[in-house]
């Protein structure tokens, strides 16, 4: 059980910001206000550090009283070790609900730490043996630039082990198509997807693959960031599947030759598996689907059926 | 500790750390047969399999003799949008000892355990229920969820059945290996009613992606032996993979295959591209990463499981169709797993010009030349 002593001090007093603090948020106008009107109620914590103090938590209430210009109450702790240090902030936060980002860099502080994890994560409140444990596992062995992605796009945390199994300099080249546009889940998916598999037959270094694909172009262009999702996408798509892309191509122009002017929507739904299409026409009227029936049948006698549309056996 | 016996063992077939029996077949012949063969592997009575589970980790190498309850007679699962052969699994067992990447077991079953059923009895009981009927002909194997063959050498579980169904001339057996065992043989009363087959591959994927199984040409040994003893063999081009220099590899498989045997000797050859269901991707880039062909362009076909794309296995097909009608083939090709349409542009021909393929592959079997021969 560790000792405190109260002590009162400047805010010049305090030199360092312990690690340990590693859910630093600054002073609310509420908390200020509070401060400035009821005063300090609950003391920081500190540590001796050199000629001053180390603060080790009540990092808000400290930037709210060093702005107001007040002198801080303190409890001076005995030679905590960083794993009390971290258990100390962690357990003076409890009533906060960590947010996927709060949760890593808790992770990120006790992890190097070892022992007694199960404990940290009791107190996160991460079900043990949880997929939330595996992908938060997995998240704490990429570089801390990734951590700031979660911010806007926590949901990428579920793409943690795949991230993992990718090297440090392909996980730079890759980190600003995250940090400067927001994923839904299954687009990440399909990027990282997609990059595997474009990336694998020559086995290229990712940075080539995103200059000679010219996705970093993309990424830098003046596109919608849903335009420029879309491109990626649409570019990677055609390195990984060339062939499936090139009949896809080919099977939607001749389709759309073939409904031109028509109510009439076309698909192929088969993946090229069979020559199949599915044709749909919407009506609301006896009129309408006299209309739309007459247009069948000049589909059915139109010049674009020469050649049926989607023929995949050549 | 198994080092003496272990020398004894084929050298696809690693001696089991364990043997787990089932209480109520401790006393069958198979279970006498297994534990005297492997004289000094530790075993014990399984009375809870996932604690037995737990117990010797999930990499231990255990054999489980098996008081199996299911459904020994089935049908092959084949999915409706394509073409089945309407093969009937006899179950013998679960899993395999060899390492293949693009073995789908590894998503049908939740572990590598290699469960054998030990009781035979209760096999032989349904199947002379099936096989009563003398009118009805059966084209039944066992190489659908094991190799038929890859355990012979402790089990010998295929000698007892060639021998039980000697009784019963309205069956032809096919035994779907990629090793070499024929111990069996011996124990054949018509050869005319047990069909040995093998899958072949072109040889660097055998190297490669079949990690334990016998190379090409022992197979093929293996084949013409078959052939002397009057056997006819059937083989399956499948999965048929599509790599880098896949012409040159294939055709030199073709080579290989009628260096050793003739056309005539063979009763039905299948061809099958490289599918899987989408779960055996993960699971495929994790346990071997060198299996490069995983990148390829898969799409997901008109049965869900992920399929090459079809202009890219058509030309697979039409290489090897023209590579093995060459050679003297001619229908007793088929595809396994494929669409008419893929049927007519490949071979020329659909299962329906055959009569069906179950059929057609029947008439084979039995070496019926008129249709009206047969019941099934």
């Amino acid at each position: 059980m560790l000792t405190y002593t109260p002590l009162t001090l400047k805010p010049g007093e305090i030199l360092e910001i312990d690690p340990c603090i590693f859910w630093a948020t600054e002073c609310r106008d509420d908390l200020l206000d509070s401060l400035q009107r009821q005063g300090q109620l609950q003391p920081v914590l500190v540590q001796r550090s050199g000629t001053g103090y180390t603060l080790v938590a009540g990092y808000s209430r400290y930037q709210g009283l060093k702005s107001l210009g007040r002198k801080i109450y303190a409890l001076q702790a005995e030679d905590p070790g960083p794993w009390e240090k971290g258990m100390i902030y962690l357990s003076s936060n409890l009533g906060r609900t960590p947010d996927t980002l709060m949760l890593v860099r808790a992770l990120r502080y006790f992890h190097p730490l070892g022992l007694h994890l199960q404990q940290v994560r009791l107190l996160l409140g991460i079900p043990r043996g949880s997929r939330q444990q595996h992908h938060l596992q997995a998240w704490i062995t990429l570089p801390p630039a990734w951590d700031g992605v979660l911010q806007h796009t926590p949901q990428l945390l579920t793409c943690a082990p795949d991230l993992a199994k990718i090297s440090y300099p392909d996980l730079d080249t890759l980190l600003p198509f995250f940090r400067d546009l927001g994923w839904s889940l299954n687009n990440a998916r399909k990027f990282l997807e997609l990059l595997r598999r474009a990336q694998k037959p020559e086995n290229l270094p990712l940075e080539e693959m995103v200059s000679r694909l010219g996705l970093d172009g993309i990424l830098a262009g003046d596109l919608s960031p849903r335009d420029r999702i879309r491109a990626i996408l649409d570019n990677l798509g055609r390195a990984a599947y060339p062939n499936y892309f090139r009949l896809r191509d080919q099977a939607r122009q001749n389709i759309k030759n073939l409904v031109s002017g028509t109510a009439w929507n076309c698909i192929h739904p088969d993946n090229f598996e069979s020559p199949g299409l599915e044709f749909r026409v919407r009506v609301h009227s006896r009129d309408e689907l006299a209309e739309a029936s007459r247009q069948l049948s000049s589909i059915a006698s139109s010049r674009h059926l020469r050649t049926w549309p989607v023929y995949p056996y050549e | 500790m198994n080092k003496v016996f272990a020398s004894c063992l084929p050298a696809h077939l690693k001696p089991p750390q364990h043997i787990l029996v089932d209480p109520e077949v401790i006393h069958s012949e198979l279970t006498i047969r297994v534990l005297s063969r492997l004289p000094r592997t530790p075993w014990s009575v399984c009375r809870d399999y996932q604690q037995e589970l737990k117990k010797h980790g999930p990499d231990a190498r255990i054999l489980y003799l098996k008081n199996y309850k299911g459904r020994f007679m089935r049908f092959c699962p084949g999915t409706s949008r394509y073409h089945c052969c309407g093969y009937r699994i006899i179950h013998i067992g679960e899993n395999c000892p060899l390492h293949c990447s693009y073995c789908i077991l590894q998503t049908y079953f939740q572990d590598r355990v290699l469960k054998v059923w030990a009781n035979q009895q209760d096999l032989f009981r349904e199947l002379s229920m099936h096989l009563a009927d003398e009118k009805k002909l059966f084209r039944a194997g066992t190489g659908e969820f094991t190799d038929s063959l890859a355990l012979e050498a402790i089990t010998g579980y295929t000698g007892d059945l060639v021998d039980f169904l000697g009784q019963y001339p309205n069956v032809c057996l096919e035994l779907k290996s990629k090793i070499v065992d024929l111990s069996w043989m011996h124990r054949v009363s018509d050869p005319a009613r047990v069909l040995p087959s093998w899958s072949v591959n072109a040889p660097e994927i055998i190297t490669s992606q079949e990690k334990g199984s016998a190379g090409l040409q022992e197979r093929m040994q293996a084949a013409r032996e078959c052939v002397r003893q009057g056997f006819r063999i059937c083989l399956h081009f499948d999965p048929v993979i599509h790599y880098p220099g896949w012409q040159k590899g294939y055709a030199r498989a073709v080579e290989t295959i009628f260096d050793y045997v003739r056309a005539k000797d063979i009763a039905y050859m299948s061809l099958g591209s490289f599918r899987f269901m989408p779960e055996l991707e993960k699971i495929l880039i994790h346990n071997h990463p060198g299996a490069h062909y995983i990148y390829n362009e898969f799409i997901t076909g008109l049965d869900g499981k992920k399929r090459l794309l079809l202009p890219l296995r058509l030309k697979q097909f039409r290489f090897l169709v023209k590579k093995l009608r060459q050679a003297g083939m001619g229908t007793n090709m088929y595809f396994c797993m494929e669409s008419g349409n893929v049927w007519k542009k490949a071979l020329g021909y659909t299962p329906k010009d055959l009569g069906d393929l179950d059929n057609h592959l029947l008439r084979l079997s039995f070496q019926a030349e008129q249709p009206g021969a047969l019941n099934a």
